[in-house]
């Protein structure tokens, strides 16, 4: 499992890096460049999915309470929820109060990925809404603008996965 | 069936022995190691010793002077590693200290003026760690400025300058800074003696009008301020005082400074000289004439009475008490040390005191006892020129050790009794033990150590364990990068049962160290990230804007992985420009810098952090600004366009 983690996250990265040489689209290629936006967004999901469902018990105690490899989304903003119970995000006392975690560094990096992750869906609804009105290049962008937030929670996840592998 | 499992076995084994060879093959033995890198056991031992393996921390955290780099230097112990260098006097770029943020601005420009003069440098001594009870707390650091008579305040939580306070009365200083046990205090000794007024004085009217003062800033723990007016000075003689330090526990209420020039001599050495002054042997030789200096010996108990009592006099625009008040209230003596000492230290038992003479081979150990004694029975030897009692060196003293040349810096073990004693012109440092008064070993070092610090070695519990040399010259140590060599900070084990080790040499290749303290480092309470409700100008999401009053143009923006907002903001030439901006970010370490090119403006924004940048748009052009910290995949995208139109 680690290793497929690893793998996905090599891949990832890789995608991403393709993406950004990959050169200029002209206009024809919009809604093509959408549609392979959308599959890369789907597939990077899926690989924060397999660091979620890895890191998740790793993070909070009662693991089986939160984690649940069916819904990762769900463990992600379980652990969210868990690391939260005693803050209050308006006033900024934010790790003030931490509840018991087994890893709190690896924590609050995993918590940070989760924000990000939930960054991405407003701009994928407005791609999506765009993609239905064949604006192609503005869908293009929203999914891009997508992606680079998965791209940031990914970032914060495998941070989140170096701390608690203690690589 | 058993042929082919005996077969196996030989093929297995075989594959085993060829493995092994293979892995022998790739790896390197701790021997070969050894012979390679020509190092021997003990440099294994002290590389085992020091090495602090990735991801791992150090038990110890040091807070060195950065010198004349005006900053203050950070590193880890035992691992040597450097951790950050503290912008104090000087504007430091990364950190944007000093380049447009009004805050920092405010500290260094403002504050940090010095008779209304911007000083752009600091020449940083001693640092002193915040205590409670004689015991570091972790939350305070304070620094001093030789060149430039002033204290800066840095909070521990951010390990950022907060305060600079300009010395109203001294024209040159060097015993600060250091801190009464429950850093009520903050001490300030001046060095060159000068006239406390802002004006021009003869130097014929030096023993008359030149003199030195101690002044006691008070602290402001809650506030982490120095609150200058309730702070006052004590006048002293003009005999160049030197280092300072509070006493503890049993001598906790005086306070002690030694001297180097109670001949009051003034040189004139060589051509160039002014007529009067022409014709004299230097400082050196005429400040140095007599056999012994004087220690003073304050009450600060009294001295504080005297100031609420309203016993002082106003000197530009401070309080002052005189020395005649002072000693006609029984709060100032003096006592002869040793000529030329640098550094008085009070072990952690508050009764000894120990003083180093440069210029003499012995330490001298003072007994509080016997010192407050002789106060109390009024037995003075003497008054000197200015009618402050001088006691009875031999009856003050518990003892001398001879320890070698040029004794200077003390510091103390957890050990009862044991302390440690750099000798500058040995080379070497001395443990010995200062209650039964005999040296106990020496260790040499590269070369002429000045201050010693040991683990927690000025407080009322020292932990032992490691020492370092501050050296002032390095010579032949490092790789040779010109003329100028950097310093040299040697870690010495100095553990318990062991004889002293040679651990590690750490080059500092930014000023010239003076004095470091070292702290547990589990003590810290630092923060990972600012609140953004903490910044009065912070600027929430959603809620960027660029106002517009006449030519003042007020830009509030946010930044975040991986963009400004706004990020294209258009202006007029000669529109007053002020920019705050927050960083939006919660997660820890993600930092963003922020530049407009060719305005000579640099900020960096921790997260949560905001700063306010003001500036004038005074020529008309396109002015990208960017992100100048690599903060993300995308962190090359994270820029803007300043558009200054022409009018």
């Amino acid at each position: 499992m680690k290793s497929n983690v690893k793998k996905w996250c090599i891949l990832l990265f890789s995608a991403f890096m393709v993406m950004c040489f990959s050169g200029m689209a002209n206009a024809e290629d919009y809604q093509a460049n959408y549609m392979a936006k959308v599959k890369q967004n789907n597939d990077t999901i899926g690989v924060i999915a397999g660091v979620i469902n890895y890191v998740c018990p790793k993070l909070v105690p009662d693991a089986d309470k939160i984690c649940n490899p069916k819904d990762p989304v769900g463990s992600a903003v379980g652990v969210q929820k868990y690391m939260e119970k005693d803050w209050d995000r308006e006033e900024d006392d934010i790790e003030d109060n931490l509840p018991e975690l087994l890893n709190e560094d690896a924590a609050l990096q995993f918590w940070d990925a989760v924000e990000q992750f939930k960054l991405h869906f407003s701009y994928r609804e407005t791609a999506k809404k765009l993609a239905a009105e064949k604006k192609w290049h503005d869908a293009f962008l929203n999914e891009e603008m997508a992606f680079q937030y998965l791209v940031k929670c990914a970032s914060r996840g495998i941070f989140a996965k170096k701390i608690v592998d203690n690589e | 069936m058993f042929n082919k499992s005996k077969s196996l076995m030989k093929w297995i084994l075989l594959s085993l022995i060829a493995l092994g060879l293979g892995a022998e093959a790739f790896s390197q033995s701790l021997d070969q190691v050894m012979k390679d890198r020509n190092l021997t056991q003990q440099d294994l031992l002290a590389a085992a010793k020091t090495y602090t393996p990735s991801g791992k921390k150090d038990e110890y955290i040091v807070f060195s002077s950065g010198g004349q780099s005006g900053q203050v230097i950070v590193y880890g112990v035992p691992s040597m590693r450097i951790l950050k260098y503290i912008a104090v006097f000087t504007p430091e770029p990364w950190q944007g200290y000093g380049y447009g943020d009004a805050h920092s601005n405010k500290i260094l420009y403002e504050q940090g003026k010095v008779r209304g003069r911007t000083i752009t440098w600091g020449d940083t001594h001693h640092p002193a760690l915040s205590e409670v009870e004689g015991d570091y707390d972790g939350k305070f650091l304070f620094i001093n400025d030789k060149a430039n008579p002033r204290v800066a305040v840095i909070d521990l939580k951010t390990f950022t300058t907060t305060q600079i306070v300009e010395n109203p009365i001294m024209k040159s200083e060097h015993g600060a800074a250091f801190v009464t046990p429950n850093t009520e205090y903050v001490i300030e000794a001046s060095q060159y003696a000068a006239p406390f007024e802002n004006k021009y004085v003869p130097l014929e009217e030096y023993n008359e009008k030149y003199r030195g003062a101690m002044t006691f800033w008070k602290f402001n723990k809650k506030k982490g301020k120095i609150e200058k007016k309730q702070s006052f000075s004590v006048e002293l003689p003009p005999y160049w005082q030197d280092l300072s330090d509070s006493g503890k526990k049993m001598s906790e209420g005086w306070v002690f400074t030694n001297s180097f020039n109670s001949e009051r001599y003034i040189g004139g050495f060589g051509k160039g000289n002014t007529e009067k002054w022409k014709n004299r042997l230097p400082h050196e030789a005429g400040v140095s004439s007599k056999d012994t200096d004087y220690l003073h010996m304050i009450n600060l108990e009294t001295a504080k009475k005297l100031y609420k009592q309203g016993k002082y006099t106003i000197i530009n625009d401070h309080p002052v008490i005189s020395m005649d008040v002072m000693v006609a209230n029984d709060a100032l003596f003096l006592i002869p040390e040793p000529k030329s000492p640098h550094g008085v230290m009070i072990d952690p038992t508050g009764q000894y005191i120990t003083v180093s003479g440069k210029l003499d081979t012995h330490v001298s150990v003072y007994d509080i006892k016997k010192m407050t004694a002789l106060i109390d029975k009024k037995e003075y030897d003497d008054t000197d020129a200015y009618g402050i009692p001088i006691l009875s060196m031999t009856k003050s003293l518990h003892g001398q050790v001879e320890l070698g040349l040029g004794p200077l810096h003390t510091q103390y073990d957890s050990v009862k009794g044991i302390a440690y004693t750099s000798l500058f012109v040995d080379s070497a440092i001395a443990k010995w033990d200062f209650i039964n008064l005999k040296l106990l070993e020496k260790i040499p070092i590269n070369y002429n150590v000045g201050h010693l610090v040991s683990a927690e070695g000025d407080t009322v519990s020292p932990d032992g364990k490691y020492l370092i040399a501050l050296n002032k010259l390095s010579i032949d140590r490092f790789i040779q990068i010109g003329p100028l060599h950097p310093q040299n900070h040697q870690l010495i084990d100095i553990t318990e049962g062991r004889k002293m080790q040679l651990l590690y040499d750490m080059p500092i290749g930014l000023g010239e160290p003076h004095y470091a303290v070292m702290m547990k480092a589990d003590k810290l309470k630092t923060i990972k990230r600012y609140k953004k409700k903490w910044f009065k100008h912070r600027v929430k999401p959603g809620r960027e804007k660029v106002v517009r009053k006449g030519n003042k143009v007020t830009i509030h923006s946010t930044l975040i992985r991986s963009h400004f907002s706004p990020e294209v903001i258009e202006v007029v030439v000669g529109d007053e420009v002020t920019w705050h901006i927050t960083n939006l970010e919660r997660a820890q370490d993600e930092t963003h810098g922020f530049t407009v090119d060719q305005m000579n403006i640099h900020g960096s924004l921790e997260p949560g952090e905001t700063e306010t940048f003001t500036f004038i748009a005074d020529v008309e052009g396109v002015y990208p600004f960017y992100c100048t910290e690599f903060c993300s995949a995308l962190h090359l995208e994270m820029m803007g366009y300043f558009m200054v139109k022409p009018k």
